[in-house]
């Protein structure tokens, strides 16, 4: 775990952030709603090739993966002020912005969160699953696709809503973030990736108990039910570590 | 929720009271009761078996077995000889398989010389309880373990019991012995000063890696022997393929060359028995005490440990009327090492004695084998079973009552006279036996004739098998209310250590991990799988509570230096738990699949050594600049340090050398030349002793000190070390001793593991006095790390649950004869050298104290230097202060007092939840098939884990070092 933070001797206590909020416009409140569904169901729909065939799955996988986390942010999510913005004109105003340009606005950082999803959360994550356990002489193609689909389950989101600020990201390893669909999609997640484990050790000897068919069902379930627990349940909670 | 103290503190004595209690009562239940019969078996003792026999068998025409029944015996016997030789790990496929090496022993099979059998071994499959069986025909159980580690001399030997040993002694014979000194142990000689044998040389298989000298030293004297006639049996016990096993596996290089080499002393056995003619009637058989399993271990009873070979040779066996058999050959379908008849251990003792005219021994479980009948005509063959039967029946009337089971056997006989044919499908062992005998004595009772001899004998070996069966099954012994009430009491325990807590709500992350892991481990001891594999359980939990303390510790922050080190000592924990976990392979599924000891260092021996070179100079660094910092002058000090740490790596490097010589491969040539004089038992005790009076030493002069300076405290505070923080040290030292080699560079781990958490652990406090009296580190954090990584390192150091991974090497370091405490102590040091260290490093880590602001800009202006260094600085510092104050200030206000008390509470809440876990598991599942491979070594090591890890180690050990803190 590392922050991707600037160096220096910022101080790091700053005022309490709020949850993130969905657009409230019709098609974002339908596909807030719709992406658990398809991300559950691509899975369903996946998991016997999944089992017999898990590196070709899951890359033929992953770009449907992207395309659904692109969408959520671009049509669900605010961007953050801070992301990385297109070249704006200094003389062009907001006001004026037409439907085009503001697609456009959101596209970029979409991209920039996607780009930097695939580059900089991966590789992390990947070395992170290494230390949690996942095997490193063997199965490296499982490993760096299961590391790709974590880091695509749980990190466009952050990137969209919260920018690359070190603030920002020092609150969110530390938990301090208030609980919300993207940090209960995050935390789900990474809990149902671990949960996952659980069954590779017993002796029932199913084809299903391979790695890492376990993780990526654990991490697309947690993802799934973390997404609904921190947006309606514990919505604005703060997590506890006392 | 927080009663007085006392009560708290009455309540936490009053659980690790219970906790032994509960684990003994248990025990007792759980772990059958034989009926045991003592004295010397005799052909009268089957004669006068019953008042009523005599009648039953007089209208049958005459006495079948009577007194005259020892005459006969010995007239009748076919052999009057034995060559019994015990290869050790000779499992079935060696013998029996396609690829063995013992050529000329498949030819005996096919020519009809040989007859073969896979011997099911019981567990536990180690060789003196094994020997046991072998000898005695008993079912030694799993307390027959902890005595074969606990039994002093005396006790264990097995001259006070009836053995076809001792029968050939009590028949005037005579027998000699080489190989394995197991066998000196266990049949010393008498009181008068007799020995038992004639002419013995034993063998010690102190160092695995001998694979010659000792089956050379056995073999040398075989011809010698063979050709003198005053011996009626010969035992050998040959070594060397069982330290292969352990070496290199089933499949060693070393392995085929071996099995040829027995298969050579069996050719020469035979031949002499064809040659000689004293040898004309002598049998010869072949052994194995129990298998391996694929990585060449055994133990319990996973594949291949329970299937030794077994054989009986001689040419008298040609003209015997059997089937053939085929050799080499596969085992049974669907089996991996079940070769022709499956037979138990046990059954090789009526088998002995009906061929050499001895009485059956009297708590033998064995079944005349129905292979080797053959060598009687039909009288004596049922007279034979008979006698079998009878003494069975000797030790089912222990266990059942005599008096009541022989009138029901008799009415039960009656009935079938009657023609009531008696049988309503009887229920319950004792009413099957009932049955059974009743039946035989039905049998008995009728004409003689060709028809009648056969039902009887059927009815003989009906009975036979059922009472082996029902006398071995351990199920129907169990003491259930005995096993209840243990679970009952470690129930109390548990709710007295929960009553002990001091804070129990609202529960911290801290405790809610805490309680999740002991609910969850709990659980997972209901699965046998995870049982087997409980490596993972730990290694899966380490990450997540690392992560969390991660996430922890940021909060608390303040600014970004730290919260970087905070991020590093992350990442060093992490890296550091994910290297280890990969140090040794533990566990049944996997084992034997390649790790960094037994993948890398035999190939990579330089590197190995550099690392091992490196823990010890680092130990030696601590050892200076810690242990005797402030004590000594500096030359003194540098020559205790080294004479410390030469003495310990010397031995390392000897021992190693004897024990694994692939590791050393010629290193150091000179220094083991050097060496060589002194024996590997004076090296180990001089490096213990050196250990031991510098400790001696340090406490002296720490204390001294202490009262020298008690006058400007604060000064104390600042310049010098805890002594608790000074013995711990000493404490790595000892248990890098009595570690593997390899295993050795993992104490680098635990020491960067320990800065590491020392730093995440301590909260970093502003400037406010109200937080600096706060304890430093939450004791129940401290308590939740120390737990995971105890038992992380215990598995990552090779160990496991089942019997097979218990390291006996450095079990003996520097006990020269058999003591056992020496023995008891080393041996639990070695196997639980990690979690031992744990709980000295959660001592440590229970007196930090909160950093306060100054102390930052110290850290801060030392900034070049290795924080890793500042910090631990700093906790020694704060250390002795807080223990200082523990004892000046009264219990009561003294926030840090506590923190010791909550982690024992804490350890003992954990304890006693897994041994209550564990008991109901062994009784909820004490009919399962894994009851006696998975789930009783599991409760001896539970006992293990609470009597020797809590109640000694941390209860008793770190209580000590913790009052030690407050004195220097
Ligand atoms: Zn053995
Ligand atoms: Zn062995």
């Amino acid at each position: 775990m590392s922050t991707p933070t600037s160096n220096g001797k910022a101080p790091l206590s700053t005022p309490p952030s709020k949850p993130v909020d969905i657009l409230q416009t019709q098609p974002s409140l339908l596909y807030s709603n719709l992406h658990p569904i398809l991300l559950l169901s691509i899975l369903l729909f996946s998991f016997k090739t999944l089992v017999r065939d898990p590196v070709n799955t899951l890359l033929g996988l992953a770009p449907t993966v992207t395309i659904l986390q692109a969408l959520y942010c671009v049509l669900c999510l605010p961007s953050t002020n801070q992301a990385p913005a297109p070249p704006q004109k200094p003389g062009q105003k907001k006001k004026q912005a037409k439907p085009a340009q503001d697609a456009w606005a959101k596209a970029v950082p979409a991209f920039l969160s996607l780009l930097l999803t695939l580059f900089l959360s991966t590789p992390i994550l990947y070395i992170t699953l290494i230390l949690f356990g996942a095997p490193l002489t063997t199965h490296q193609p499982h490993t760096i696709l299961l590391a790709l689909h974590f880091a695509l389950l749980t990190t466009p989101q952050l990137y969209y809503a919260h920018g690359l600020e070190a603030q920002a990201w020092y609150k969110i390893v530390s938990l301090q973030l208030p609980v919300d669909e993207l940090v209960g999609m995050s935390l789900g997640a990474c809990m149902g990736a671990w949960v996952g484990a659980i069954p590779i050790p017993l002796d029932w000897d199913r084809e299903w108990q391979k790695w890492p068919v376990t993780i990526v069902a654990g991490m697309y379930g947690g993802a799934v039910v973390g997404k609904f627990v921190g947006g309606y349940v514990c919505r604005g909670w703060r997590i506890k570590l006392s | 929720m927080s009663c007085p103290r006392s009560l708290r503190l009455a309540a936490l004595s009053l659980s690790n009271i219970l906790l032994p209690i509960a684990v003994l009562v248990f025990a007792t239940g759980f772990f059958p009761y034989k009926p045991f019969l003592p004295g010397l078996a005799r052909f009268e003792d089957v004669g006068e078996l019953r008042g009523g026999k005599e009648e039953l068998g007089e209208k049958g025409g005459g006495p079948r077995v009577g007194a005259g029944g020892a005459r006969r015996g010995q007239e009748e016997a076919v052999f009057d000889r034995v060559v019994f030789m015990v290869v050790d790990a000779l499992r079935s496929d060696f013998v029996y398989g396609e690829g063995s090496g013992f050529g000329f022993t498949q030819s005996l099979i096919r020519s009809g010389a040989a007859i073969p059998f896979t011997a099911h071994a019981t567990p536990p499959t180690v060789t003196m309880p094994r020997v046991k069986a072998l000898t005695t025909g008993s079912v030694p159980s799993f307390l027959d373990l902890i005595l074969n580690f606990a039994e002093s001399d005396t006790s264990s030997s097995l001259s006070a019991q009836d053995t076809w040993l001792a029968q050939i002694l009590a028949a005037n014979g005579s027998i000699v012995f080489y190989g394995d000194d197991t066998w000196l142990k266990l049949f010393p000689p008498s009181p008068e000063g007799q020995p038992f044998f004639k002419r013995s040389d034993g063998t010690s298989s102190f160092f695995v890696s001998d694979f010659t000298e000792v089956d050379n030293n056995v073999t040398r004297h075989v011809p010698d022997e063979l050709a003198r006639s005053d011996w009626n049996a010969m035992v050998l016990h040959y070594l060397g393929l069982d330290h292969i096993g352990h070496k290199t596996g089933p499949q060693g290089p070393n392995m085929l060359p071996k099995q040829r080499e027995m298969d050579g002393i069996i050719k020469m056995i035979y031949e002499a028995m064809e040659g000689y003619e004293h040898h004309e009637t002598t049998l010869l058989v072949l052994a194995g005490d129990h298998g391996m399993n694929a990585g060449g271990n055994h133990g319990g009873s996973g594949p291949g440990e329970t299937e030794p070979a077994l054989l009986f040779a001689s040419p008298v066996f040609k003209a015997m009327e059997k089937r053939q058999y085929e050799c080499p050959t596969l085992p049974k379908e669907g089996t991996e090492f079940h070769y022709y008849s499956k037979v138990e251990q046990s059954d090789l003792v009526p088998a002995l004695a009906a061929m050499m005219g001895m009485p059956v021994s009297k708590n033998s479980l064995g079944v005349l084998l129905p292979e080797l009948t053959g060598l009687w005509k039909g009288e004596r063959r049922v007279q034979l079973l008979l006698q079998n039967a009878k003494q069975l029946l000797h030790i089912v009337r222990a266990k059942y009552g005599g008096e009541r089971f022989d009138r029901d056997a008799e009415s039960h006989a009656k009935a079938m006279e009657e023609g009531d044919g008696g049988c309503r499908g009887p229920e319950g062992d004792e009413e099957k036996l009932i049955h059974g005998w009743g039946e035989v004595l039905y049998w008995l009772a009728q004409e003689r004739g060709l028809e009648n001899d056969q039902l009887l004998e059927e009815a003989l070996y009906r009975f036979l098998k059922l009472a082996q069966e029902t006398m071995s099954d351990t199920a129907s012994s169990y003491d259930i209310p005995r096993m209840v009430t243990g679970m009952a009491v470690a129930g109390a325990a548990l709710v007295f250590a929960v009553i002990s807590s001091p804070s129990l709500w609202p529960p911290g992350i801290a405790g809610m991990s805490f309680t999740l892991i002991c609910l969850l481990y709990g659980v997972m001891m209901f699965a046998s799988s995870y049982v087997e594999e409980e490596q993972h359980f730990w290694y899966w939990l380490t990450p997540v509570w690392v992560s969390i303390l991660i996430a922890k510790s940021l909060r608390n922050r303040s600014d970004m230096t730290s919260a970087w080190r905070t991020a590093a000592a992350g990442a060093i924990l992490l890296c550091s738990h994910r290297l280890a976990v990969r140090w040794n392979q533990t566990g049944q599924k996997h084992a034997g699949e390649p790790d960094i000891v037994h993948a890398i260092f035999p190939e990579h021996h330089m590197l190995m050594w550099l690392l091992i070179l490196l823990t010890y100079i680092m130990n030696g660094y601590f050892i200076h600049t810690r242990t005797f910092a402030g004590l000594l002058i500096p030359e003194l000090t540098a020559f205790a340090d080294v004479s410390l740490i030469v003495l310990a790596t010397v031995f390392k490097l000897n021992f190693t050398q004897a024990d694994a010589p692939e590791l050393v491969q010629g290193l150091a040539l000179k220094l083991r030349e050097w060496s060589e004089p002194f024996s590997l038992v004076v090296q180990a005790r001089a490096a213990f002793a050196t250990m031991a009076v510098t400790g001696a030493g340090v406490v002296v002069l720490a204390i001294r000190q202490a009262r020298g300076k008690s006058g400007q405290k604060a000064k104390a505070a600042q310049t010098s070390i805890a002594l608790t923080e000074r013995l711990s040290h000493l404490l790595t030292l000892f248990l890098m001793t009595q570690t593997r080699a390899p295993n050795v560079p993992l104490f680098l781990a635990l020491e960067t593991q320990k800065s590491a958490l020392g730093w995440l652990l301590s909260t970093q406090s502003s400037s406010s006095k109200e937080k600096a009296t706060k304890p430093r580190t939450s004791a129940v954090e401290a308590a939740t790390s120390v737990l995971l990584l105890s038992h992380t390192y215990y598995f990552c150091m090779g160990g496991s649950n089942s019997i097979s991974s218990i390291d006996l090497s450095n079990a003996y370091n520097g006990v020269a004869d058999y003591n056992i405490a020496a023995v008891g102590l080393l041996l639990f040091s070695s196997n639980w050298a990690g979690p031992i260290w744990w709980c000295s490093a959660a001592v440590l880590l229970c007196t930090q104290r909160p950093a306060i602001a100054s102390r930052k800009e110290t850290a801060g202006a030392e900034k070049d230097r290795d924080w890793v260094m500042v910090e631990r600085e700093k906790l020694q510092e704060d250390a002795k202060a807080i223990a200082k104050q523990a004892n000046e200030q009264p219990a009561s206000e003294d926030p840090h007092a506590g923190a010791w008390f909550v982690y024992v509470a804490s350890m003992t809440a954990f304890v006693a939840t897994s041994l209550l876990a564990v008991m109901a598991a062994c009784t909820a599942l004490r009919t399962h098939l894994f009851i006696w491979t998975v789930f009783s070594p599991k409760y001896l090591y539970a006992l293990a884990w609470s009597l020797g890890w809590h109640l000694v180690v941390n209860v008793g050990f770190g209580s000590l070092l913790y009052q030690l803190c407050s004195i220097a």
